[in-house]
């Protein structure tokens, strides 16, 4: 009896004193960590951007100045501009060209494990390393290019001194690095299609042609639209590549918001201007991932 | 609507032969159940006949086409699968408007088509829907209204009811029967449950490891197996089999001695019969010690409601009775066996049927 | 035990060893580069530089020499893009993590301005001392002690905030097999010259620049501008670089001279130029020291020995552009006495007698005159000294000015013409800009 009397005195009963508060305790290294690399730094950015900077110091609050100027900047307005075309048509490619490969490799065939890892690599070499091939490739004194034309009897091939090409030279550098990642999300998303509506599809007598459009891109829509989403939101801070390949030139071809961005901020110090541009950016990116995933359920049968 | 000819099929996976020289003709209307337990090679004959596989050797006729090489879209046939293979992106009305929007029907036409087949499945009320929001019945019906919808060479089916319940089953059953014979096309209906297809099938096709074992009308199944792998395949439960000899009085099994016509007998010894068969329904429980019966022991008695089951054991092995409702025993009880050895089969050696039931004298 | 469980157990000790020597090290190095170092005894010091030709004979003559003086030095180099940014956090954010930076002299005003320097006179160092290259010395004073001042420095007191440390500005490098032993002295006959040069198969271009948007076109457009008479700013921060002569030089830039250079100019950067004149390509380019050692090295130049220097070619004079390395103590350096002690004896002129010796261009004028000095350019970087060399203007903001009419020019380069119009819209742009800053 006294046994049972010491292990009932022993015996702490559910949901009470410490089983209310665990909870709460384990969520908590978690809830303060989040404020301190997400909230904090976001709400100091856009404090940040509420302020004139002087010489590095903050000087005066001066409301939404920094925006207003924002829409009255032509070198702002234009680095939208070329990141925008940046972006659609460097995902454009991608995803098109992505599909592709997914489509093909979804089949089994001799060698195709080896064809889809080396599909790959592109994507896990360093950003940096991607830009210092390419610019390789396209210089015009010793560049690869140019080396291959003058062997065909050609003359130098420039490529980063002229805008348009600048900036298609720069897509292309993106398209082979990043089309890889939409490639294996995709592979993923039509492997893991069920097979039978597509045998039905044959049997019902749709060409290939008709399967695909009847069928694999309707049922991959999820997964295309998460591929997109993801591509144009890191596709937006594309930074690396362009300060290595052409820092952003010839002119301002090349100028992406990022690159303007880091400049404004850390060339020539204008912080709340620079803390106001990527706000502003950061806003875009989100109107644009937020109407992609409403297209994306619009498109989704309930 | 044509008949169906197999020629010579085969078909490996790497070393694995999945069909062996396959020859099976379905004649024009006809309904034919493949039947045979799982990996029997009746989906892959199935498969080669839609053109989703292509035969390693042989050859497949649709009528007096020879479609062995054509993709499945030039066959004329349509298709039922296990799964549904309903179209997820697609609403009901989509679902079974796609074999004829894929053939250029114009949309008026296939308005009317599917409403028509709609109120004949009665599935009018769903045609709004997306396969996701309906029932395992209900997604059947579909699939069968989007086969039916057009007027094909010869409808496939592949285990279609296999994923309802036992009840929804046994009503899809009757209604799959009465709508095939209605249309009257050709059917290759695929299943493991012989229930399906013995009772919805013109003629039955029991498979076994790739290999064809007999094709009949279901009557002629059950009473006149090819062989002991169909005897034993078909029927529940299945048919007794029980090694025999040959005495100078008839025959002997499990130690009791039982009676045999001298024509049978001599049909039975120049055979080199090694086996009896007889069904659970063609024995009888006597007292034991009796003369003409085998003895044994009750191993275990299942009361099904409308029959009794009792398995009995014997020397050489067990024999299930099927017996009247309400019959009772002890287990481990003695019990007398007999049966009449008109109703029994003799199989040889190699499992052949060398002496069938005697057709005059059937049943009770 | 048996034999095979010892022979494990040694084994996966000796891994875990290697794992956590792996592990130290790896946890060290970041360490190392850029946490906060103890306060040490022995005249540690660490000093911060971006990569550059320029300071090869200081990293590897002088800084043994400062080595067997006491002080503990660790040298930290990185890209020249991105030492501004991280230096200036460094700074700002009194991280600690240099005791000594080595800044490109354009960025003085910056740091000045934002008064994160140690005043280096206040501490020791003499800039009154009449050894030192006078303009070299100006430029380590914020506000500068000469020309316009921005508005809120008008009135302050102005500081050593700063030290010349190598004296590096633009001259001329040419090919003697070209131009013979005396350097061009006009633009019309350098490229004159050179296209003679280029018909006679010895180079492939006469003049060969940086096209690159940015800090590098304008660097190279600013001794052609400079030699055609032309003035950035009045003494009121009134643009007048797109003046007529201005232009003139814009011009002459966007149009000769890319005619005359390779066709992917405007792509060009340091390396590039550099690469064409030690490859044989070029007839003639104007740089800074980083690039005179290399010129008689056959290992590193094709054409060792037809490598000539000479101060840069005129149109009404010869000016060169001032960018030397300029060295700041920040107010948070950990080492900071140390720091003012190396400086004190970086500048003795023994040690800048030393200097010149390995091949750097020294700060102060003794220096320049030693017996051997170490590279060929450095008696020729005198005499531009003593020609005109004039710093870039004494602004915070003049990377936001040269990023704005670097686009511009760069623009026009692409386009072979317009250099005139491009002055113009930068001029434009880069006042609009002024102004919001408060300039007038």
């Amino acid at each position: 009896m006294s046994v049972v009397a010491r292990l009932s005195a022993n015996v702490r009963r559910q949901g009470e004193g410490l089983d209310l508060a665990l909870p709460y305790l384990l969520l908590a290294p978690a809830v303060l960590f989040a404020f301190a690399v997400l909230v904090y730094p976001i709400w100091d950015g856009i404090r940040a951007s509420t302020m004139s900077y002087r010489y590095g110091k903050a000087v005066g609050w001066v409301g939404f100045d920094n925006y207003t100027r924002l829409w009255s900047d032509p070198q702002f307005l234009n680095a939208l501009w070329v990141t925008v075309s940046f972006v659609a048509l460097a995902v454009a490619f991608e995803t098109v060209l992505g599909l592709a490969l997914a489509l093909f490799c979804a089949n089994e065939f001799r060698g195709v494990r080896l064809l889809r890892g080396i599909l790959i690599i592109p994507m896990v070499i360093t950003p940096v390393v991607v830009a210092i091939v390419f610019r390789l490739i396209y210089a015009s004194d010793a560049g690869m290019l140019t080396v291959v034309s003058q062997s065909l009897g050609g003359g130098p091939v420039e490529i980063l001194g002229h805008p348009a090409r600048a900036f298609l030279g720069l897509v292309a550098l993106d398209v082979w690095e990043w089309t890889p990642l939409e490639f294996l999300i995709l592979l993923a998303g039509i492997q893991s299609l069920p097979v039978e509506p597509f045998e039905a599809a044959r049997v019902d007598g749709a060409s290939p042609w008709r399967v695909l459009l009847d069928h694999t891109l309707p049922m991959l829509k999820p997964v295309l639209a998460i591929a997109i989403v993801l591509r144009t939101i890191d596709a937006f801070g594309t930074f690396d590549q362009v300060f290595v390949l052409t820092r952003g030139g010839p002119g301002e071809a090349t100028k992406l918001l990022s690159i303007y961005g880091y400049d404004t901020a850390f060339k020539f110090q204008d912080t709340g201007y620079a803390a106001a541009l990527f706000v502003t950016m950061g806003l875009l990116i989100l109107a644009a991932a937020l109407a992609a995933v409403r297209i994306m359920k619009g498109m989704t049968p309930p | 609507m044509s008949a169906v000819t197999f020629s010579g099929v085969e078909k490996s996976f790497g070393s694995v032969a999945a069909l062996r020289s396959l020859d099976l003709a379905v004649p024009d209307h006809a309904f034919l159940a493949l039947l045979g337990p799982s990996g029997c090679g009746k989906t892959t004959a199935l498969r080669i006949l839609a053109g989703l596989e292509l035969p390693t050797a042989g050859k497949v006729s649709i009528g007096d086409r020879d479609v062995t090489r054509l993709q499945p879209r030039d066959r004329d046939i349509a298709m039922v699968f296990q799964s549904y293979a309903l179209y997820p992106h697609m609403t009901v009305y989509d679902n079974i408007r796609y074999p004829l929007r894929i053939r250029n029907m114009s949309e008026s036409e296939c308005r009317k088509k599917v409403t028509d087949v709609a109120a004949t499945l009665e599935i009018g009320h769903l045609l709004d829907r997306f396969p996701r929001q309906l029932s395992g019945g209900q997604r059947q019906r579909i699939a069968l209204a989007r086969a039916i919808v057009r007027d094909p060479a010869a409808f496939l089916m592949d285990e279609p009811l296999s994923n309802l319940d036992a009840r929804l089953r046994m009503t899809m059953r009757g209604e799959i029967k009465r709508l095939c014979h209605s249309l009257g096309t050709t059917t290759l209906y695929v299943t493991h449950d012989q229930a399906e297809a013995l009772t919805m099938a013109d003629l039955v096709a029991v498979m076994r490891d790739g290999v064809l074992q007999q094709v009949a009308p279901p009557a002629e199944i059950y009473d006149q197996p090819a062989n002991r792998f169909v005897a034993t395949f078909v029927g529940v439960p299945p048919m007794n089999v029980l090694p025999v000899e040959f005495g100078r009085d008839g025959i002997q099994v499990a130690g009791g001695v039982l009676g045999l016509s001298d024509d049978r007998r001599t049909a039975c010894l120049k055979a080199g019969v090694s086996d009896v068969g007889i069904r659970p329904e063609d024995v009888e429980l006597v007292a034991p010690n009796q003369p003409n019966a085998l003895n044994g022991e009750v191993y275990v008695v299942e009361p099904m409601g409308n029959e009794t089951l009792v398995d009995v054991r014997v020397s050489t092995g067990r024999l299930v009775v099927r017996t009247r409702r309400g019959f009772t025993a002890a287990i481990g009880s003695a019990a007398g066996v007999a049966f009449d050895t008109h109703n029994a089969c003799f199989f040889d050696a190699q499992g052949l049927t060398r002496v069938h039931r005697a057709p005059s004298k059937g049943g009770e | 035990m048996t034999y095979r469980g010892k022979y494990l157990r040694t084994l996966s000790r000796r891994k875990l060893l290697q794992s956590a020597a792996g592990l130290a090290a790896a946890t060290a190095l970041p360490l190392g580069l850029t946490g906060t170092p103890a306060r040490a005894a022995g005249g540690k010091l660490i000093i911060g530089a971006f990569a550059d030709g320029g300071l090869t004979p200081f990293k590897e003559k002088i800084i043994p020499l400062a080595k067997a003086e006491g002080f503990d030095i660790q040298f930290l180099e990185d890209e020249y893009g991105v030492t501004l940014e991280k230096w200036f956090v460094d700074a700002q954010n009194k991280a600690g993590q240099y005791d000594l930076y080595l800044l490109d002299d354009p960025w003085v005003p910056q740091f000045g301005a934002a008064d994160v320097l140690e005043d280096l006179g206040a501490a020791g160092i003499d800039s009154a001392d009449t050894d030192w290259i006078g303009p070299l010395i100006d430029m380590g004073f914020w506000p500068p002690r000469k020309g316009p001042r921005i508005k809120a420095f008008q009135d302050a007191t102005p500081k050593l905030v700063t030290v010349p440390f190598v004296g590096d500005l633009q001259t001329l490098t040419y090919r003697n097999d070209i131009y013979g032993k005396t350097a061009p002295a006009t633009w019309d006959e350098l490229i004159a010259k050179g296209k003679e040069g280029v018909a006679a198969g010895k180079i492939k271009y006469p003049v060969v620049f940086r096209g690159v948007t940015g800090n590098p076109i304008v660097t190279s457009w600013y001794p052609v501008f400079l030699a055609f008479g032309g003035e950035f700013f009045d003494d009121k921060w009134k643009v007048t670089f797109n003046s007529d002569k201005g232009k003139a030089a814009a011009d002459f830039f966007v149009s000769t001279m890319k005619q005359n250079g390779p066709p992917g100019v405007v792509e060009f950067d340091s390396d590039q130029e550099g690469a064409a004149i030690l490859g044989g390509d070029a007839g003639a380019i104007i740089q800074y020291s980083g690039n005179a050692i290399k010129s008689d090295d056959p290992k590193q130049t094709k054409v060792a020995g037809k490598l000539d220097f000479g101060i840069v070619p005129k149109v009404e004079k010869a000016i060169a552009q001032l960018g030397i390395f300029i060295a700041g103590v920040p107010k948070s350096a950990p080492n900071k006495a140390n720091a003012v002690a190396f400086l004190k004896w970086y500048t003795s002129k023994a040690t800048q007698a030393k200097l010149s010796e390995a091949g750097s261009i020294p700060v102060k004028r003794s220096a320049f005159e030693v017996a051997n000095p170490g590279n060929r350019l450095i008696p020729i970087a005198l005499k531009q000294l003593d020609a005109g060399a004039v710093p870039r203007p004494r602004t915070p903001d003049w990377g936001k000015v040269e990023e704005l009419l670097g686009i511009e020019l760069n623009k026009a380069l692409q386009a072979g013409s317009g250099g005139g119009a491009a002055l113009d819209l930068a001029a434009a742009s880069v006042t609009a800009y002024l102004t919001k800053q408060g300039y007038y």
